[in-house]
């Protein structure tokens, strides 16, 4: 397939994306508003609440608001660490399964609570199916929830009245009225085209050559459905949704693409209707400069992939290409192809979406405060050029602001490159620079909980533990960051909107927005993609440019 | 204060000499960046020297080391040249203060005996008396007399101005000298408090105190140097994992102090410095840097309306007589009514009818003739000649008081009083007895040229209020005229607060001029405080900011230079981070072309030799600085352009300058190198 053919393909899949993203974003958008100002309760969930005494009005502080955050998850994580580990002793056991090593289990519970979903196994192969449904299920819903939350306080530190909320009504709600909706419907589509949903481990059957053969079961289309909508990305298999049982049509795989982009869209929409002012502006040149980025990123990857991509031949080369650019930038994860077979600059083209700092779009709710910890930094120093003490919607940034700015902007970028330093060090052969190139690629993908994978060995009891250290900082960073942030913001007298306040849009702030997205993950791991992708790039150009003919 | 010629040769080389005396650990502590690189620089001429004992001896080492060693030097140069001006502001201040003898009196009284003491010896508290010639040798407060004072050694302006007990011009300040007259005062502060002695503080340590927003800058400084360390650190375990044997400790070195942000690190305390000294020579003295830079962020300025929109005194400028009255009868009778009004209106009615109707003024005879002094209650002044009652006031005063003696208040007069007011003007209504005359208009004179600073203002996003005594509709009119945006007419000190907190409730930033002692609640309630220098005691402790000119519209350039450090502040920054990009593609192909050839195909520079880059690239890290310090340190005059226009201009200059010059200036060094 030549390149322009499978760019007509991609285009006409971009233009649909973009046109269902911008409806389904104001959509939910409003939703979002509605569970964010926390007004106008239906009589039946108040009684609910009341029921199990829970105060909807209450409003913590910051830092309780994540403690809470952090125990309700600890909770959790405990359980399915417990569960992991006692596994052969449940029961409705179709098979026993022998319980995880400690570290396996350490190591899969941090993956599903930090929405990493990063295992170096198949769950559907180590894992009983009652963990998966009564462990990891809980996980793959509490843990989007988790960061829409932080959001939520982080949005409403700019409303008057200067109350974050309460965790647990912002947790309960979040799945009641949106994720457990939005992925039983995706799941039913996803059953309809044929995706498998059972309670079963596997199914044996006597193949017609003879013998025996098994194969894998379980509750795929369930566990996709939310894996995709929440940002989650695991999958039961190893294949991921690049299996026929979990995306069975090139309908499931697009709706798959556009799933993954709701949440990330909606909520960026709704900052905008939350804040008022100019903000309604700034937003939507945030969604279209991000927007505008992930589309670059997926003719890229058409670009130098439209030959290699003939590895996949069962949905099509543009809907994968599509899919993964998405999955990649919303650290969602997911694959329907092997990242391994993209040529290095495909897969440097996917590094780059993470090291970014997982902001185009993001992943739900982390996403959003990623973009905003490099937003304040550009508002930061836009505000000292134009001369004016720099100011967000009219909060001051200050010294408070800029450390926990800090902290999320560069934070795991900081722990990215100390971890790669150790990892090398450590190792005691030399590596050629495509194993520097899977290190830096499965690190920056736990740091950012992102999931993916560019291949590379990374099971023994060590990694295990230091990918899952390596997942939980990552994942507190921008959580702690944003809600110290919204803790900040929230003590700061709002000043009104004034002529000569920096425009938050146009052309000028896009392009020092955009310059800046760029330039502050180049400044830091330049030197890493000389030593891996670029150094990679140039000894296979110069070997032999022929040789890409044959893929 | 005089100007200090900006780069005189005994200027730059005393903040060389100084900037060698910065290289010790105690000075170099406080900047986070350039501490770093002392570590680093030192470190290195440690591995130096040890090198050196092993009888090994590199010169490309000792190149980078040199070059390290000159970057610090360069960055305290910065600092120590933005200082020599503050310094020499401030000797020259300290050479005025010197030691003087003071007269103590025991009681406040002439006649209570004085005992001749050195000023140093003089107390909060003490009366002290000074005589024509003496020079004042404390600050304080006039408790009796009348003189006129040469403040020049404090404002360097050389008229004199009058102090006298009570009212708003009571205050002296030491070491300015008595011209003519006595007068007694109260000494206000001890030894080494003194106004002179705060100013020369201030001056001196100005670098010490950090404002909110240089806090902010260093914190995100201090991440990305901590990130640029980490970088560095973990450089040599990649390499050496994919087979390189790594980089030479001073080759990491130089690549740390390459990209670290060391431009923005090295100028920033000279920025801070320089608009201190910049206000100072607009004869400015702030009392917290906190002030100035709020004034960059002025939302709203309150200025008074007498002396900094119109010019200090009112002018008649017609007479407007009854139907029934002649206009030069009407002349005549205000000429009489001004005769004993030595204000500037007075005089100036008596200059109009010698003008328009050549009217000479008769003498006041003695006893036939009594002045009525203007008073506050009856707001009237005039004068009794003989049977003649002569007055003039305004409007609402001569109606009560016409009617109090039983006249009548002809139906005209309110549409001529009101016909002037409305021109902005004040009407000054004549009566002879319980005869309505007619009207004086007096016209105030709007400065000139002050229009287009209001304009300036507005443009900068800073709405502008004018506050008088004066009526709506003189004041609408001279707010019309003089452009400013809003006014607040028959204002009192109450009303100056409240109007103040309002717009503080509203989040607004808040400037006000003033002088008086009835401004000091509303002074000390601004967010930015202007004291005129002539202003009382009071006021001055109230404002963040005396201007030693007594010339209100210097709020203008406080705002401009608050706005000015925060944009030399962003600018650099956004510069230095510009530029770590273009040092990295100097940097990066050089340093890792060894192992991977195919690597060269990003030197695009083509630079002569990987030690070469290094050097180049170091090179410039440190003549970045210096080529920029007259950049961070000049007045730039600043143009009223909108955030979008001052955005775009600087994200070209700064960003895309910084993004493009490094690379010229590189391979300009290189060639110069490859010469050598």
């Amino acid at each position: 397939m030549n390149f322009f053919d499978s760019l007509k393909e991609t285009l006409v899949q971009w233009v649909l994306l973009l046109a269902a993203w911008v409806f389904l974003s104001r959509l939910m958008g409003t939703v979002w508003v509605w569970l964010i100002e926390v007004k106008q309760i239906p009589r039946f969930e108040k009684k609910v609440f009341g029921f199990l005494k829970i105060d909807l009005e209450e409003s913590l502080s910051w830092a309780s608001y994540g403690v809470e955050l952090l125990k309700i998850n600890l909770l959790v994580g405990f359980w399915l660490f417990l569960l992991l580990k006692v596994q052969n002793h449940l029961p409705f056991l179709e098979k026993t399964l022998s319980p995880l090593s400690f570290a396996e289990a350490f190591n899969v519970s941090v993956s599903f609570m930090t929405q990493t979903n990063w295992q170096t196994f198949s769950l559907q192969e180590r894992v009983a199916v009652p963990v998966i449904a009564l462990g990891i299920f809980i996980f793959q819903f509490l843990a989007p929830a988790t960061g829409i939350a932080v959001a939520f306080a982080w949005m409403r530190s700019f409303l008057p009245g200067g109350k974050l909320g309460s965790p647990v009504v912002d947790l309960l709600r979040i799945i009641f009225y949106i994720l457990l909706p939005g992925s039983i419907l995706y799941g039913l589509v996803l059953i309809s085209q044929g995706a498998l949903q059972n309670l079963s481990q596997e199914l044996h059957f006597m193949p017609l050559i003879g013998g025996a053969g098994t194969l894998p079961q379980g509750p795929l289309a369930a566990f996709q459905s939310i894996a995709l909508f929440g940002n989650n990305g695991g999958g039961l298999l190893m294949a991921n949704f690049s299996h026929p049982y979990a995306n069975p049509t090139a309908w499931t795989q697009w709706l798959g693409a556009l799933f993954v982009g709701i949440i990330p869209t909606s909520l960026l929409y709704a900052f905008g209707e939350v804040v008022g002012r100019k903000a309604k502006g700034h937003v939507r040149l945030l969604w279209i400069v991000s927007f505008g980025l992930l589309f670059l990123g997926g003719i890229g990857l058409s670009a130098l992939d439209h030959e290699r991509l003939l590895y996949e031949s069962r949905l099509g080369i543009a809907g994968s290409e599509v899919f993964s650019v998405i999955s990649i930038a919303t650290g969602t994860g997911a694959n329907s192809i092997d990242y391994g077979t993209l040529s290095i600059m495909g897969q440097w083209i996917l590094m780059l979406f993470m090291q970014f700092g997982q902001l185009i779009f993001g992943g739900a709710g982390v996403g959003f405060c990623n973009m905003l910890f490099l937003v304040i930094f550009v508002v930061f120093l836009g505000g000292l050029m134009i001369g004016k003490t720099p100011q967000y919607f009219g909060k001051k940034i200050e010294l408070k602001e800029i450390l926990w700015m800090g902290l999320g902007l560069l934070g795991t970028s900081f722990m990215i490159i100390f971890a790669t330093g150790i990892v090398t060090l450590v190792q005691e052969e030399p590596g050629s620079p495509k194993a520097f190139m899977e290190i830096l690629y499965a690190i920056s993908s736990a740091a950012y909980n992102n999931g993916s994978s560019v291949g590379g060995s990374f099971s023994s009891d060590g990694y295990q533990f230091f990918f899952g250290a390596l997942m939980f900082i990552g994942r507190s960073i921008p959580l702690i960051a944003a809600l110290g942030l919204a803790g900040a913001f929230v003590g700061r007298k709002s000043s009104p909107e004034a002529s000569n306040d920096l425009p938050l849009s146009g052309l000028w702030f896009g392009s020092l927005y955009m310059s800046l997205m760029v330039i502050s993950p180049a400044l830091v791991y330049l030197p890493m993609w000389f030593i891996g992708p670029l150094a990679i790039n140039c000894l296979n150009s110069t070997a032999s440019m022929a040789s890409l003919g044959n893929f | 204060m005089r100007t200090f010629t900006h780069f005189s040769k005994d200027r730059l080389l005393e903040a060389f000499k100084r900037s060698l005396g910065k290289l010790s650990p105690l000075e170099a502590w406080g900047n986070p960046v350039m501490f770093s690189v002392w570590v680093g620089t030192f470190l290195l001429i440690g591995y130096g020297l040890w090198q050196l004992s092993q009888g090994v001896f590199d010169r490309f080492d000792w190149a980078i080391t040199s070059i390290l060693l000159l970057t610090l030097i360069f960055a305290n140069f910065a600092e120590a040249f933005a200082e020599s001006r503050s310094q020499a502001q401030a000797s020259a201040l300290r050479k005025h203060q010197q030691e003087v003898s003071a007269k103590r009196l025991e009681e406040p009284n002439r006649q209570s005996p004085v005992t001749v003491v050195a000023s140093s010896v003089l107390r909060k508290g003490d009366y002290v008396l000074v005589e024509a010639g003496d020079i004042i040798p404390a600050d304080g407060e006039v408790i009796e007399g009348v003189a006129s004072i040469d403040e020049s050694a404090v404002t360097g302006e050389s008229a004199p101005v009058i102090r006298e007990a009570g009212g708003d011009f009571n205050s002296v300040t030491g070491c300015t000298r008595v011209l003519s007259d006595s007068l007694i005062f109260q000494v206000t502060v001890n030894p080494g408090e003194s106004f002179l002695d705060q100013m020369i503080q201030m001056v001196e340590h100005s670098s010490r105190q950090k404002t909110p927003n240089e806090q902010a800058l260093n914190a995100f400084l201090l991440w990305m140097l901590g990130l640029m360390i980490v970088v560095t650190l973990c450089l040599n375990p990649c390499l050496r994992f994919i087979g390189d044997p790594g980089l030479s400790f001073p080759m990491l070195m130089a690549f740390f102090v390459c990209v670290a942000p060391t431009t923005i690190g090295g100028l920033l305390s000279a920025v801070g410095i320089a608009g201190m000294s910049e206000l100072l020579n607009c004869n400015i003295i702030a009392t917290s840097r906190r002030a100035i830079e709020a004034a960059g962020d002025l939302d709203v300025l309150l200025l008074d309306k007498t002396g900094t929109i119109t010019l200090g005194n009112r002018q008649a400028s017609q007479f407007l007589p009854l139907k029934t009255v002649g206009v030069r009868s009407l002349a005549e009778a205000a000429q009489l009514a001004s005769l004993a009004d030595e204000t500037p209106e007075g005089r100036s009615i008596r200059v109009l009818a010698k003008e328009q109707f050549n009217l000479r003024g008769v003498e006041l005879q003695g006893a036939a003739c009594e002045a009525i002094p203007f008073s506050a209650q009856t707001r009237m002044s005039g004068v009794n000649i003989g049977a003649r009652k002569l007055r003039k006031g305004a409007y609402d005063a001569i109606v009560t008081f016409v009617e109090s003696i039983g006249g009548k208040v002809p139906a005209e007069l309110k549409g001529i009083v009101d016909d002037v007011a409305r021109q902005g003007s004040t009407p000054l209504v004549v009566v002879e007895h319980h005869r309505i005359l007619g009207v004086v208009e007096l016209k105030d004179i709007v400065k000139g040229g002050i229009q287009e600073r209001f304009d300036a203002l507005r443009k900068m996003g800073i709405k502008t209020i004018m506050i008088t005594g004066d009526n709506r509709l003189t004041a609408a009119a001279i707010a019309a005229e003089a452009h400013v945006d809003d006014f607040l007419s028959q204002a009192t000190p109450a009303d100056k607060l409240k109007l103040i907190r309002e717009y503080q409730a509203q989040g607004k930033l808040v400037a006000m001029t003033g002088d008086g002692t009835n401004d000091a609640p509303a002074l000390a309630q601004a967010d930015v405080a202007v004291v005129m220098n002539s202003g009382t005691q009071a006021a001055k402790e109230a404002g963040n900011m005396i201007d030693l000119d007594s010339n209100p519209t210097k709020l203008i350039e406080i705002v401009y230079t608050g706005k000015q450090i925060l944009m030399m502040r962003g600018r650099l920054t956004v510069f230095s981070i510009a530029s770590d990009m273009a040092k990295y593609f100097a940097l990066l192909p050089a340093l890792f072309a060894g192992m991977h050839p195919g690597l060269s195909r990003f030197d695009f520079l083509h630079l002569s030799s990987p030690q070469n880059a290094i050097l180049s690239v170091t090179l410039l890290n440190a003549f970045t600085i210096v080529a920029l310090l007259p950049f961070a340190i000049q007045k730039v005059k600043y143009q009223s352009l909108s955030t979008a226009q001052i955005l775009w201009k600087n994200l070209l200059i700064y960003g895309l300058g910084g993004l493009i010059l490094p690379f010229v200036g590189i391979k300009l060094i290189d060639c110069i190198l490859r010469v050598l």
